[in-house]
């Protein structure tokens, strides 16, 4: 079999272009999965840094249901009212009680509390909120995934009945049948509310006193 | 036998060589920069407020109660153990008497730079408040962390 020198220098083009092909087809693939791991790396330090985050209000709960006020007469903690509370739901003037503890409670940490929402920018400060509420497990778990909206059995003590987004919590058990949340929530940015959380000064003793005033 | 191949052919592995070294440069420099961008500020200010909350070589008696009986600038920075990139301002009050405001501020500057508003893509700060129990009393503590990316 004859092959003249212009059909090898057509092969050796062909193999040449295909070579370059391949790496660069290569490199295109290794730059587009490096950049997938990438990605999820950032995600995954913002869901953690924001989980953790969330549990550091653990201890409040926790001091929070220790906590002993005087109801009736008798000395005894939030922890065990709230249980007896859990009792039916229906004691009306027990409920307005503990309405007015948590409030006192957690007004006061709303005060300072700001975040960053994961991957956004630097004027995306949001104050938290807090929603305390009595609720059973199963219940939640069947709504905690959705957009959340207040349902008939969930118990308020504190923060706004309904709010629809999801939230992130931390609990303690309080019997058999019910949990104590504390929901953690983005109030809407500073910037919607019109205002700088620096010159807010949370350590500037007159602007957070104006703040605590002006809500 | 023996072939002479055009001069464009002979020189396509050069080109090829070139055209891989600038896209391996562009991928890095992307890479460089993007990894530069992995910012675990918050994440590491986290971190801190959980020792401080949690860990009873710092503050943490369990359930929520926080001996501030060891609020003191010896015992907050040897807990801690912040770098030099961190400043960080502690307080507290108890609800009783939010007159008396017990403060620690470790490095000024640090912390003023989140006061101030001059917040940057290069630190990140950290603001938090949390109800804590010492014996029959309740609190505030509050935490304003900033530390370098």
């Amino acid at each position: 079999m004859k092959i003249n020198k212009r059909g090898m220098e057509d092969v050796a083009d062909i193999f040449t272009w295909l070579f370059i092909l391949i790496l660069v087809i290569f490199f295109f693939v290794f730059m587009v999965f490096s950049d997938a791991i990438q990605n999820n790396e950032v995600e995954a330090v913002a869901k953690v840094s924001n989980d953790i985050d969330s549990y550091n209000y653990q201890p409040s709960l926790l001091a929070y249901l220790n906590t002993n006020v005087e109801y009736q007469g008798v000395n005894r903690s939030i922890f065990y009212l709230v249980d007896e509370y859990s009792d039916g739901f229906n004691d009306v003037s027990l409920h307005d009680f503990l309405k007015v503890k948590t409030g006192e409670i957690f007004e006061e940490i709303e005060t300072c509390s700001w975040k960053k929402r994961p991957g956004s920018g630097i004027e995306d400060y949001s104050r938290l909120k807090f929603k305390v509420f009595v609720i059973s497990e199963t219940e939640w778990d069947n709504i905690k995934d959705s957009a959340y909206k207040k349902t008939d059995k969930e118990n308020t003590l504190y923060g706004k009945s309904e709010v629809t987004r999801p939230m992130d919590v931390v609990s303690v058990k309080l019997n058999e049948d019910y949990v104590v949340y504390l929901g953690v929530v983005y109030s809407p940015r500073a910037t919607e509310l019109g205002k700088d959380v620096f010159n807010l000064g949370c350590y500037n003793e007159d602007l957070e006193r104006k703040w605590a005033e002006n809500g | 036998m023996g072939f002479n191949l055009a001069k464009d052919t002979t020189r396509m592995p050069v080109y090829a060589v070139l055209i891989l070294v600038i896209a391996a440069l562009l991928i890095l420099g992307g890479k460089l920069f993007y990894v530069s961008n992995l910012s675990v500020g918050e994440l590491e200010n986290s971190l801190i407020v959980s020792r401080l909350l949690y860990s009873d070589d710092c503050l943490s008696l369990g359930n929520g109660e926080l001996d501030v009986s060891r609020f003191n600038e010896d015992h907050i920075f040897s807990c801690l153990n912040l770098g030099e990139d961190y400043g960080a301002k502690l307080s507290y009050y108890f609800l009783d008497d939010n007159s008396t405001k017990e403060i620690i501020e470790v490095d000024k500057y640090l912390t003023s730079r989140c006061s101030l508003g001059l917040d940057k893509d290069d630190y990140a700060c950290h603001y938090s408040e949390h109800y804590f129990t010492y014996g029959e009393r309740g609190g505030i503590f509050s935490i304003l962390i900033s530390n370098e990316n």
